[in-house]
């Protein structure tokens, strides 16, 4: 029950592994923060509440983000709160 | 730092200005207060001592032992009076111009305990290895209300164990063996 | 980083049992009365409830089973299944099982054998569906079941007439900062809204975010516009959002809404008008001609403010109007659950003790003020004082009703023990209950439940008899047990009573003696006898059953109510029946008390109990006295010390009186009548259980408060240890007839 992160700076990509919940938030915050246009691999998340959902909607608004891979969980939490359309760069 | 409350009047100049637990340079000390009851000087850690007021004001309660003198109202709050004299079965304390009442915190209950004390003399800082054990016997005391022995003014007196000598356990007991025996 | 869930759980697993507790009583109440639709709805509710704030807490147990449960009771609201005996009995259980299950899912996890004595009665709900016994994996989330089951059924008796198929729900959610903190997400909310219906849109609104350098990433900042179809009425969407709303910003709009409606919608939103135009366009929730109709609409339905005002705020900055909006939405929560019965506000108990404490401060530094104000020549300043004095006293009075509830609530909790115990024994007994509104405090209605059960558990299984024996007995074939509750002098008085066998004295002296509790039974009264049942090890059944009788318990029950400083009586008449009478105190913080000096101290005697004060007649040897003809025995309150000052030459004597019996205080002086808060004296005088507590006077002075009848029993004890030799005797001399002297009769005299 945990929460890991990898970035890579040189392509501004970040990989979320575990759970982007509340109990991590401010953690994640602090990868989340200052990295405007940020690629999101959201695809071994296994669980996002709304903290989480609120972490990713903040750093769309304040700096854009582009998530480019998707599982289970996050694209649920995704899609019932209407923002599917952050998946879209997803093929 | 422990501040002294300055709602009441402090029965002793020197225990005003009282550190708790002085972490020097390298070594930490102990604090003790050191006061005297019936001639004899007795220590008790500082720690857990809130305030030292005048001796005044006691309420006694019947069918109670005589080493508890009663109870007083300390702003609005009741706080049971215990003669340490007695307690020791030396008699109780005769009330003079210094006798106080030393305030006490209890460790784990909502209430604290005062005893009366013929009168307070210092803050004592005492390194830990410093403390002796106590005498198997001699100390003409309960063995299991002292915790140790330390020196003052070159002199070995008793740190008095104060969960043994404030027991509430202890003290209801023998009030309950009273309770059929006084009384109407 | 820290967390504290732990509240709002907490307060879900209180609110659940309350739900459980009123699920039980419709139940019951249906067993009794045949189904109507009101019960079945309570109960449906309750369910409802308790599975939806338990997805908002991730509870899955709990949600899977009670929807189960829901299911079928939604099947017996459509009419579908009819609300039988085994049904109830069903229910009951399953009841049960959904309260085990709220509280294995707070401490942890719920043990496996918890989940497997759940899905027997899953499996018997889904039978008596008529349904085939397939354990489907998810049962929660199917989404044709849902329809079938939700969509499908035909409308509650309840619904209201505005909502048509095809039309949806609009509601809009403005979490509350501390949401996530108190363990919460609205996430869960919306998973939960879907099951209640089908949701058709969702917007997240970003807006209220702070900027991602200043966010803190624990406070909650979403919020959501929500469309979503569904059967269910306006109180049953709102329960979604029981644990919310009060933090945060909740509206429900009907179907089919009016313009004026969406127009106080998005005044009372804190975003900006135009914002909100779009984002409810967008949903499709309002055609662009509606939201022409609803912003062109200058007075909202019910709306009194001149127009300019509303203009004002449409035009206001968002902060302006959230500020401008604050009150309201604190107060709607408040007017919303009008539906519900009752609303409370659960405040930490020790929040209240403090107020209490302050309360009783106050009242005594005005009685203080009040005496000195006297002494000044100063009308306007008595004036002053008289007038904060009636303000005190009603503070004094809503603080402490603050703490009464009533005992309907523990009464009710047997309607279930009754019933069990009598099916488990084969017995017909009916449980009738008075004086439930008997107000008393919560920490004294906490601490007698077990002792009533074991009173009430004693009589259904040694007190009433079988049917065959009732009638060969000439009796009714129902047995009757009934809990009553009133105030008597200053006390509570709780009767256990029931029509049963009654006590049988021979078997209670036979097993006495087998004790070694008495010699022999000569001298000895009934009331003797019985009392001896609360003796410890006492108990007279040759079997041991496995409902009572384990020789545990009534003297549990004595020492119990003696804790909280009440008594107990017995009295019973063979094949008539036994009442078991607990007399409890008020454990008010205050009270009226007397107030004496007697050698050097001062005690009050609590108002209630004082009947007349009489000059001290001559001492004799014997302390006992002659009162207008009867026998008045009494206690000299000095002799409490072992050695006192000089008797003074004239002495008073208060008379007291208290269930039934009467005794004579003697003291030294009268100071007359004071109001007086009760603090406990501290645990190493908890053997002196005469003493009550003690009043701080004024500045610095302690009076003890007695408690007269521990005062009387001590004396009691002590005569009775004195005439050990004769035989087996207690009790002073007791005279009925003179109980309940109204206030308006007490002759009080002060010297």
């Amino acid at each position: 029950m945990s929460i890991g992160f990898e970035y890579d700076a040189k392509r501004n990509r970040l990989a979320v592994r575990g759970e982007l919940t509340i109990l991590h938030a401010a953690e994640a915050l602090a990868h989340f923060r200052d990295r405007p246009g940020l690629e999101l691999d959201l695809g071994e998340v296994t669980e996002m509440d709304g903290a989480g959902l609120q972490l990713l909607l903040a750093t769309e608004r304040d700096g854009g983000l582009l998530v480019f891979a998707c599982g289970d969980a996050a694209a649920e939490v995704l899609h019932l709160a209407g923002r599917s359309d952050l998946m879209e760069a997803i093929s | 730092m422990l501040v002294l409350s300055g709602a009441a009047p402090v029965a002793n100049e020197e225990t005003n200005v009282a550190a708790q637990t002085v972490t020097g340079t390298e070594t930490t000390v102990l604090q003790y207060l050191a006061f005297s009851l019936a001639g004899e000087v007795y220590a008790i850690p500082l720690l857990g001592v809130k305030e030292i007021i005048e001796y005044g004001g006691v309420t006694p309660i019947p069918t109670m032992p005589d080493f508890v003198r009663g109870v007083i109202n300390l702003r609005g709050l009741v706080v049971p009076v215990l003669d340490l004299s007695a307690r020791f079965g030396e008699g109780r304390t005769q009330i003079g111009e210094r006798t106080c009442i030393i305030i006490i915190e209890q460790e784990g209950r909502d209430q604290d305990m005062g005893v009366v004390v013929d009168g307070v003399n210092a803050v004592i800082d005492v390194a830990p290895e410093d403390i002796e054990p106590p005498p198997s016997f001699g100390a003409h005391l309960r063995v299991d209300f002292i915790q140790g022995m330390c020196k003052y003014q070159d002199r070995f007196v008793v740190v008095l164990g104060l969960a043994k000598v404030l027991s509430v356990d202890e003290i209801t007991q023998i009030a309950d063996s009273l309770q059929e025996r006084d009384g109407p | 980083m820290s967390m504290d869930l732990s509240d709002a759980l907490e307060s879900y697993g209180i609110e659940s049992h309350g739900l459980l507790d009123q699920m039980e009583a419709a139940l019951l109440a249906m067993e009794a009365n045949g189904p109507d639709s009101e019960s079945i709805n309570a109960v449906f509710r309750a369910a409802h409830t308790i599975k939806g704030s338990g997805g908002l807490f991730g509870l899955d147990d709990v949600v899977h089973f009670t929807h189960d449960a829901e299911t079928s009771l939604d099947a017996v609201r459509d009419g579908r299944l009819a609300m039988d005996g085994p049904l109830i009995e069903l229910f009951l259980k399953c009841r049960d099982h959904m309260g085990a299950l709220v509280d294995a899912s707070l401490v942890g996890s719920v043990p496996p054998g918890l989940l497997k004595s759940g899905e027997s009665l899953q499996e018997r709900l889904r039978t008596s569906l008529g349904q085939p016994s397939s354990s489907q994996a998810d049962p929660g989330v199917s989404e044709e079941e849902i329809e079938r089951l939700l969509l499908g059924v035909g409308q509650p008796p309840t619904s209201q007439d505005n909502r048509a198929a095809g039309e949806a729900w609009h509601i809009s959610l403005r979490c509350g900062t501390d949401l996530f903190r108190d363990g919460m997400d609205p996430l869960g909310i919306l998973r939960y809204l879907g099951t209640l219906g089908e949701l058709l849109h969702v917007t997240t609104l970003a807006d209220a975010l702070p900027a991602l350098a200043e966010l803190d990433a624990e406070s909650c900042h979403l919020g959501f516009e929500i469309d979503l179809k569904s059967a269910l009425n306006q109180a049953e969407i709102e329960d979604a959002f029981e644990f919310v709303r009060a933090f945060s910003l909740v509206r429900i709009l009907p179907p089919r809404s009016k313009p004026e409606q969406w127009a106080e919608l998005i005044r009372a939103l804190p975003e900006e008008d135009d914002r909100l135009g779009e984002i409810l366009i967008k949903s499709g929730a309002l055609t662009r001609a509606d939201l022409a109709a609803a912003l062109g609409t200058q007075v909202a339905a019910g709306d009194i403010r001149p127009l300019g005002d509303i203009l004002v705020e449409q035009l206001a900055p968002r902060e302006v109007v959230a500020k401008a909006l604050e009150k309201p939405e604190l107060e709607k929560p408040a007017r919303d659950n009008k539906v519900q019965t009752e609303r409370h506000v659960r405040v930490e108990a020790g929040k209240l003790d403090r107020l209490i404490n302050l309360v009783g401060e106050l009242v005594i530094s005005h009685t203080v003020t009040s005496l000195r104000a006297e002494g000044v020549a100063d009308t306007g300043l008595i004036e002053a004082v008289k007038t904060a004095g009636r303000f005190v006293e009603e503070v004094r009075d809503a603080a402490l009703a603050l703490r009464m509830v009533p005992i309907g609530g523990t009464f009710v909790r047997f309607q279930r023990v009754v019933r069990d115990l009598s099916h488990e024994l084969g017995k017909r007994i009916e449980l009738v209950t008075g004086g439930s509104e008997t107000e008393l405090d919560k920490s004294v209605v906490d601490r007698i439940g077990d002792p009533l059960t074991h009173l009430v558990r004693n009589a259904i299984d040694h007190g009433i008899e079988s049917v065959d024996e009732r009638l060969a007995a000439g009796k009714p074939a129902q047995g009757t047990l009934r809990l009553d509750a009133y105030h008597e002098s200053g006390s509570i008085v709780v009767e256990v009573i029931d029509d049963g066998r009654g006590l049988n004295r021979d078997r209670i002296v036979a097993k006495a003696l087998v004790r070694g509790l008495i010699e022999s039974d000569e001298g000895l009264t009934d009331q003797d006898v019985y009392a001896m049942i609360f003796e410890p090890g006492f108990s007279t059944m040759e079997q041991v059953s496995n409902i009572s009788g384990r020789g545990v318990g009534m003297d549990v029950v004595k020492r119990t109510i003696e804790d909280l400083r009440g008594t107990v009586e017995v009295s019973s008449r063979p094949g008539a029946g036994t009442t078991v009478r607990l007399r409890l105190p008020l454990t008010l913080a205050i009270i009226d008390g007397f107030l004496v000096a007697a050698g050097g101290l001062r005690f009050v005697i609590p108002m209630d109990l004082v009947e007349e004060c009489v000059e001290m007649p001559e001492p004799g040897r014997r302390n006992y006295t002659d009162l207008r003809g009867s026998v008045l025995p009494y206690i000299r309150l000095r002799d409490l010390f072992s050695a006192g000052s000089a008797e003074p030459e004239r002495q008073v004597m208060v008379v007291v009186g208290y269930a039934g019996k009467r005794a004579g205080l003697v003291v030294d002086r009268l100071l007359g009548e004071l109001q007086t808060v009760i603090k406990p004296l501290g645990d190493i005088f908890a053997p002196l259980k005469w003493v009550g507590g003690c009043a701080v006077l004024d500045i610095g002075e302690v009076g003890l408060v007695l408690d007269v009848p521990a005062l009387v029993a001590k004396a009691e004890r002590r005569e009775g240890a004195a005439l050990r030799s004769q035989p087996w005797r207690g009790g002073i001399a007791s005279n009925s007839a003179n109980r309940g002297l109204t206030s308006e009769q007490k002759n009080v005299y002060i010297s």
